[in-house]
């Protein structure tokens, strides 16, 4: 392969986000849509990272908001699995097809 | 300095991995398969000379976040459980969804961005002028992000409380 360009992290960071919107779409269990979506945020921070590199002058300016994607991120895993585990106690399962009361 | 490489050997890393965690059935082996993933974006970033965010990926990606989803999965895992049952229609619409998707990306990135080669940047220790940017020019959404974590954690002590407490 020929020199890696800007295009090929652009390229990696879409196969990245759509195998973790594969997931939120196709799985069953609570908490692997949860993985699947963290897999969504390290695509966006990869392209993030990649475009501050290519840009030259905005190498540290571009370093910040990953940084701050991945703050959000940890607060956002935080409340989400609290949530799992009330709705595991509440319904004995995490299964996204046993908790959907209010379908339909 | 990015070779070719050492971008083909992450990107057979991260996406090999990535897809173990969307289809394995048994949820543990997804976690774990997850941890690989963030270690090996957390390679892309030390590729990217962007070594402060690297080492911060680690710790909270890998070391935090990974972690706590492990924990979660031990604590809702029921022994003897369905496994998910999905149906195979799901996944084709799920399949016809997102392929078109990744093919626009991948034909609009092309036209869109010209082909710059990743020039090596001169750059050394990051840690100093991301502190000095963060506590000076970007103050105000670092002080958010500390009142964010700190209603994200009150609000998971509440959620997460046992009735009666």
């Amino acid at each position: 392969m020929g020199e890696i360009t800007l295009i090929h992290y652009f390229i990696l960071s879409a196969v990245l986000f759509c195998i973790g919107l594969y997931g939120v779409l196709t799985r069953r269990n609570g908490i692997a849509v949860f993985m699947s979506i963290e897999l969504m945020f390290n695509a966006v921070n990869i392209n993030f990272i990649a475009s501050s590199y290519a840009s030259g002058s905005g190498f540290l300016t571009g370093q910040i908001f990953p940084f701050f994607i991945i703050a959000v991120a940890a607060a956002e895993v935080t409340i989400g699995l609290a949530l799992m585990l009330a709705v595991y106690r509440a319904k004995a399962s995490v299964n996204l097809e046993d908790i959907s009361e209010l379908k339909g | 300095m990015i070779g070719p490489v050492t971008f083909w050997i992450l990107a057979v890393i991260v996406v090999g991995s990535a897809l173990l965690v969307v289809t394995f059935k048994n949820i543990f082996h997804a976690g774990l398969a997850l941890v690989v993933t963030f270690l090996g974006v957390a390679g892309y970033y030390l590729a990217l000379r962007a070594d402060f965010l690297a080492i911060t990926q680690i710790l909270i990606y890998a070391g935090a976040i990974a972690v706590l989803i492990l924990f979660a999965i031990l604590m809702t895992h029921r022994v003897g459980e369905h496994k998910e049952t999905v149906h195979n229609s799901l996944k084709i619409m799920s399949m016809l969804v997102i392929a078109p998707l990744l093919a626009l990306i991948t034909v609009v990135v092309q036209i869109t961005f010209p082909r710059t080669t990743m020039m090596p940047q001169q750059t050394g220790p990051q840690l100093a002028k991301i502190g000095e940017r963060l506590l000076i020019s970007y103050a105000l959404p670092f002080e958010i992000i500390s009142l964010i974590l700190l209603a994200a954690m009150i609000g998971a002590i509440i959620v997460g409380r046992e009735e009666g407490k």
